[in-house]
C-alpha cells in the first residue's frame, strides 16, 4: 500500500528560537498537519504566517476552555493566524500540544483554512480555526510565539498527507 | 518512503462478556508519537460516562492534570481536575442503541523523559437532546516512556461493551 501520511520535516529547537519556519515545502500533498510540542520563556499563543506574506490577510475563530468557563473569540483583517488564545507555550515544558490542520494547502483557486487544537492541562483547551485570504500554494510556514522565546528542545515536525 | 504512521498490534474488539478496561501494554519506543482511536459505549446508565486513563499503571490522581472545554447539548462550559484522571467519553446505556462514542488521543513525544501532554478529542451522539462533546488536555507528569495505556469506565461497575473498538498507532518523524 502508497505511504499516505509522511514526515516532511522537524525541528527541534536550540539557541532560545524566536520561530520556527518550514521553507521549500512541496505541492504534492494533499493536506498537512503539523505537531508542536514545546513551551516558551514566557506565557505565549501560537501564531502561524504563510509564504512571508505578514499583512493583514488572515482572520481566526477560537473556542476555548480554561478550566472555569468556555468562550469564543472572532478576529478578523489580522496579521497571523492564531492557534490559541490562553498562552499554552509557557514555562512549564513540554506542556504545550498543538496540532494543526491545513487542508487543501497546494491549490491555488481557493484561500486557505486551518483547523488547530491546542491543549496545556495547566492552562486550557482551545480548537482554533484560521482562514488566509490567498490562492497561493502554500510553500512556507512560520510559527512563532507572540512573545518570549521558544524553550529549548520544543519540537515541530510537518507532516504531508496524500488523498492518493 | 519507509511507512511512518503504523498500528501498533492489533484492535481491540470487545467481545460479548464486555471488558472493564482497554489496555495496550508493551509499546515499543521506537515511534515519535502515538494516536489511540476508540469507538466506545459502556454499561453506565444515562448518555455517556467518561472514562479515566493512566500510563505505565500509575493511577495516582496527583500526577496527572486536565482541563476540558465541554458541550453538553445545548450548553458549553469548561472544567478541570487533578485528580479524577478523566478521559475520552463513552456512550451510555440509555443512548440511542448501537450508537457508540468516538474519540482520539494524540500523545506527542511519548517516549521522552520530560513530562506527557496529551490532546483528546471524544463525542457521543444519540437521537436525544443531550449529548456530550469534550476537547481534553492532560499532562501527566512521568518522565518514563509510556510502555503502556490503559482505559477504564469512570463508574466503577461499568464495563465497555460488545463492539467497543480501539487502535494505536504510532507515528515516525523520520
Amino acid at each position: 500500500m502508497a505511504t499516505t501520511y509522511e514526515p516532511i520535516t522537524t525541528t527541534t529547537t536550540s539557541g532560545n528560537a524566536s520561530s520556527v519556519t518550514f521553507s521549500s515545502i512541496a505541492g504534492t500533498y494533499t493536506d498537512l498537519v503539523i505537531i508542536v510540542n514545546g513551551g516558551s520563556s514566557t506565557a505565549a499563543d501560537l501564531h502561524i504566517q504563510f509564504n512571508g506574506d505578514t499583512g493583514n490577510n488572515y482572520s481566526r475563530t477560537i473556542l476555548s476552555g480554561d478550566g472555569t468557563s468556555a468562550t469564543s473569540l472572532r478576529q478578523t483583517s489580522v496579521n497571523y493566524i492564531r492557534t490559541d488564545n490562553q498562552g499554552y507555550l509557557n514555562t512549564t515544558f513540554p506542556a504545550a500540544t498543538h496540532i494543526i490542520n491545513i487542508m487543501n494547502y497546494s491549490n491555488t483557486t481557493t484561500n486557505k483554512t486551518t483547523v488547530s487544537r491546542a491543549s496545556n492541562a495547566s492552562t486550557g483547551v482551545d480548537a482554533s480555526f484560521g482562514l488566509w485570504r490567498s490562492t497561493a500554494a502554500i510553500t512556507s510556514i512560520n510559527l512563532s510565539p507572540n512573545a518570549g522565546t521558544l524553550t529549548n528542545g520544543s519540537t515541530f515536525t510537518l507532516y504531508g498527507i496524500k488523498a492518493a | 518512503m519507509a511507512n511512518t504512521y503504523i498500528q501498533i498490534g492489533s484492535t481491540v474488539t470487545v467481545g460479548s462478556g464486555g471488558a472493564a478496561d482497554i489496555t495496550f501494554s508493551s509499546i515499543p519506543a521506537t515511534f515519535t508519537d502515538l494516536k489511540l482511536v476508540i469507538s466506545s459505549r459502556s454499561t453506565q446508565a444515562g448518555l455517556g460516562e467518561a472514562n479515566r486513563i493512566s500510563f505505565n499503571g500509575d493511577t495516582t490522581s496527583g500526577n496527572y492534570t486536565q482541563k476540558r472545554l465541554l458541550g453538553v447539548g445545548s450548553g458549553a462550559g469548561s472544567s478541570q481536575s487533578q485528580t479524577l484522571r478523566e478521559s475520552l467519553f463513552n456512550v451510555g446505556s440509555n443512548a440511542t442503541a448501537s450508537t457508540f462514542a468516538n474519540s482520539e488521543i494524540y500523545i506527542p513525544n511519548y517516549a521522552s523523559a520530560n513530562a506527557k501532554s496529551v490532546s483528546i478529542d471524544t463525542v457521543t451522539e444519540n437521537n436525544a437532546t443531550e449529548a456530550y462533546a469534550a476537547l481534553i488536555a492532560i499532562l501527566w507528569s512521568g518522565t518514563a516512556a509510556i510502555t503502556s495505556i490503559a482505559l477504564v469506565p469512570e463508574t466503577g461497575s461499568s464495563t465497555f461493551v460488545q463492539y467497543s473498538t480501539a487502535a494505536l498507532y504510532g507515528i515516525k518523524k523520520s
